[in-house]
């Protein structure tokens, strides 16, 4: 039998329970507020990218309240239709997908992410983000401005039948690519009846003869700019990087100058070319025996590099990819970090790029977990060590895209100049020589003295990478 | 209030309407035009007067877009106009069935530009597309022309969609002005004793003045403008050869915001498009008066 007393103890602990449940659930409800009945608008790039939102969107409708519209823009157009909006001080979306390359561009229409972190007591887990993504593409000046969506980067990926047929292993460096590639032009190394190309690469206009033109580049150890923000484009190692890939024009298949990213990846997969440097994402395709021929035949490597002074140099690129930013103008910035920070758990972000349905390469560093990629391939043991080494690597190794203001405005002027090379209507030289002339005068146009205080901003934020210009010699 | 009065209160709305979706977007864009005006820098546009205007004709990169334009303005224009006639004249000496095939072979126009760019890219691609395939079984042996990445045969893909896009237009402008000649006047030649050629000089070009101007002035204003197919099937490429003026605008304006000067071109576009039509219609003017 209970006392008096203990009864009345026992009240007071009951009572106390309530109340410390009712705070427990009044400070949890302060933290993640509840959004019903909110419906926030994602400008997508295409339904590879918008895949990663749906996969969760129950979830969150669920958890949240928060539902989810999609606006898919064509990742070319992404760009102007967001300044567009921006200029006017509005935006009809409340996440934005973008090219870091432009966020010198974005960053004054985007939410800066800290005050909303503080507020709404959010957890992105930065420190697990790879340091690139994390400082170069997502942050400016120092502020965070977005969160990375897809981590891209550009690999090497190769049919391993045909190079076993020829006794091939993967070129090291750009010479040797070169030589791979007329070695197994006009070769049926696939044995179709057919006889195949040597290599292929995407050269469409609009950025993408810069970008492969960029591998070649940064492996001879160039980058943008020098510290006057003179272009280094003609520099001796731009020239080389130029003349490789005019070598192997008459090994690439017809329409190469036309190739985008699906055409390029479609003549690897398809086997069409035995050898290709692309972004991630065509590890994964290349592996989907619903689109490729050559599953289980793949082999990826890092990109080539260049002997300088005697020993191999590499330094790989990391074109394009996508952050995730909420615009200044949204009308539902909360629910959108929200969203932003549910979707970037590491669990969460870790199954949107094993998706092989997805677009989406990793970006965090726990996304790099092995025993969750060897589900996506059974069987396939090594080609997922492979593949995950190669990508891991090729981060560390990066270089960052130019992201000063009119980004885009400079890699379109290099592109269409490197494009007159391929066509045969310039040297490499004059090609890069008329290259510089353009980049001065959009530097000129955007006002020096602003851009060359940008081009110190990447560049430093580069060389706390140990990413330094090189200057090539034999 | 008088009647008179009455009647210009009525119009007023409509005025109204003119000015504020027209004349005011125009004046806008000239005053844009004149302007330096970067748009994500957020900052307000700086008067500069006539300095794009310089840019652009001191550009090489202005005269070539112009070049391009007219390499594939002009061929297009005499093909479309040469088989769309052709074909009006062919559709009306038909009797039985002619509103079948007329509608069957205007399908092309229905089509929008983009959704017909990119059936033509998959057409077009060197080695999984129909035509190379179809020249392929022709030749007997495999052909791999390169229909948008070749810079001799890119700017002629081009043309040839447009062609086969808007033949059709011409031939159906001009099936309804053929239509609308007299019967009697060819029945009365034919009793004259007039030769089909001279019928067809005295009565059916005379009379079809009007919709071949008609016809031709609206091309020439399009092709002009010409815009959609590049932007599907070459993006100007490769290495600019296709690239037209409106497309060369575009990426001033819209893709590397030089709004400013991206306005400048689209009134440089706008003089020689009213130029033209207005030297064409003059010199048609003067042959009717002659």
């Amino acid at each position: 039998m209970l006392t008096k007393n203990s009864k009345k103890v026992l009240k007071y602990v009951g009572l106390c329970c309530i109340v410390i449940l009712l705070f427990g659930q009044f400070v949890y409800g302060a933290e993640k507020p509840q959004f019903k009945g909110t419906t926030i608008t994602v400008m997508a790039i295409a339904e590879a990218y918008a895949r990663g939102f749906k996969m969760f969107e129950d979830e969150i409708a669920q958890k949240y309240g928060i539902k989810m519209k999609f606006d898919m823009t064509p990742p070319q157009d992404a760009y102007s239709k967001a300044m567009l909006q921006f200029a006017t001080g509005r935006s009809s979306w409340d996440i934005v997908l973008f090219m870091p390359a432009n966020l010198a561009d974005y960053s004054k229409h985007l939410e800066p992410l800290e005050p909303l972190i503080k507020k709404l007591g959010l957890n992105f887990y930065l420190d697990d983000i790879m340091p690139v993504y994390r400082d170069i593409y997502c942050s400016w000046e120092g502020t965070l401005y977005a969160i990375p969506w897809d981590g891209d980067q550009h690999n090497l990926y190769y049919n391993k039948e045909a190079f076993a047929e020829y006794g091939l292993t993967p070129p090291t460096t750009w010479d040797e690519y070169d030589k791979i590639a007329e070695l197994l032009n006009g070769k049926d190394w696939d044995h179709d009846g057919k006889r195949e190309y040597g290599v292929v690469e995407a050269w469409q206009r609009g950025g993408y003869a810069f970008w492969w033109w960029m591998d070649r580049f940064a492996s001879y150890g160039g980058i943008y700019f020098d510290e006057e923000m003179n272009p280094l484009l003609n520099s001796a190692g731009g020239i080389k990087a130029l003349e490789h890939m005019v070598n192997i024009t008459p090994f690439v298949p017809p329409g190469t100058l036309t190739f985008g990213y699906p055409e390029c990846e479609n003549a690897f997969i398809k086997s069409d070319a035995p050898m290709v440097v692309q972004w991630a994402s065509t590890g994964k395709s290349a592996m989907d025996p619903t689109a490729s021929l050559i599953v289980g035949k793949v082999g990826v490597a890092l990109i080539p590099g260049v002997i300088i002074r005697g020993k191999l140099f590499r330094r790989t690129t990391l074109p394009t990819g996508w952050s995730a930013g909420i615009p200044k103008y949204a009308q539902h910035k909360e629910a959108a970090a929200l969203v932003l920070e549910y979707l970037s758990q590491p669990d969460r972000a870790l199954k949107i790029c094993v998706d092989p349905k997805t677009f989406v390469d990793p970006w965090r560093v726990s996304s790099f977990n092995l025993t969750k990629w060897l589900s996506l391939w059974p069987g396939y043991e090594s080609y997922t060590e492979d593949y995950l080494k190669v990508m891991k690597k090729t981060i560390e190794l990066g270089l960052p895209d130019l992201q000063i203001p009119g980004s885009d405005a400079y890699v379109k002027a290099a592109d269409a100049e490197i494009s007159a090379a391929l066509i045969g209507k310039k040297s490499p030289k004059k090609a890069l020589d008329d290259a510089v002339k353009a980049w001065n005068k959009i530097t000129d146009r955007y006002g020096r003295e602003q851009q060359k205080e940008y081009w110190k901003a990447q560049y430093t934020a580069m060389q706390e990478k140990e990413i330094v210009y090189i200057p090539y010699e034999k | 209030m008088t009647r008179k009065w009455r009647a210009r209160i009525f119009v007023i709305p409509v005025l109204v309407l003119i000015l504020g979706i027209t004349i005011f977007p125009l004046i806008y864009s000239l005053g844009i035009s004149l302007t330096y005006y970067y748009l994500p820098a957020g900052i307000s546009p700086v008067f500069v007067g006539v300095e794009n205007y310089i840019t652009a004709f001191q550009d090489p990169e202005f005269w070539n877009s112009l070049k391009i334009t007219f390499k594939i303005a002009i061929p297009a224009l005499f093909l479309e106009f040469f088989i769309g006639f052709a074909l009006a004249l062919l559709l009306n000496g038909i009797k039985k069935g002619r509103t079948v095939i007329a509608s069957f072979l205007t399908t092309p126009v229905m089509i929008a530009p983009a959704a017909a760019a990119m059936a033509f890219r998959l057409l077009y691609h060197p080695e999984y597309g129909p035509i190379n395939a179809f020249l392929s079984v022709l030749s007997n042996k495999p052909v791999k022309i390169d229909w948008l990445g070749s810079p001799n045969i890119s700017f002629f893909s081009i043309l040839l969609v447009d062609v086969w896009q808007m033949t059709p237009f011409i031939m159906l402008i001009l099936l309804a002005g053929l239509s609308s000649i007299p019967e009697e006047l060819y029945e009365s030649a034919r009793i004259d004793g007039s030769s089909s050629f001279q019928i067809f000089k005295y009565i059916t070009l005379p009379l079809l003045k009007l919709p071949i101007i008609v016809a031709i002035l609206i091309r020439v204003i399009d092709l002009l403008k010409f815009f959609d197919l590049v932007y599907v099937l070459t993006m100007g490429g490769p290495a600019r050869t296709t690239e037209t003026i409106t497309f060369f605008t575009y990426f001033a304006g819209l893709r590397f915001f030089r709004v400013g000067y991206g306005a400048a071109l689209s009134f440089i576009l706008l003089f020689i498009v009213v130029g033209l039509t207005s030297l064409f219609l003059k010199v048609t003017k003067l042959k009717e008066i002659a």
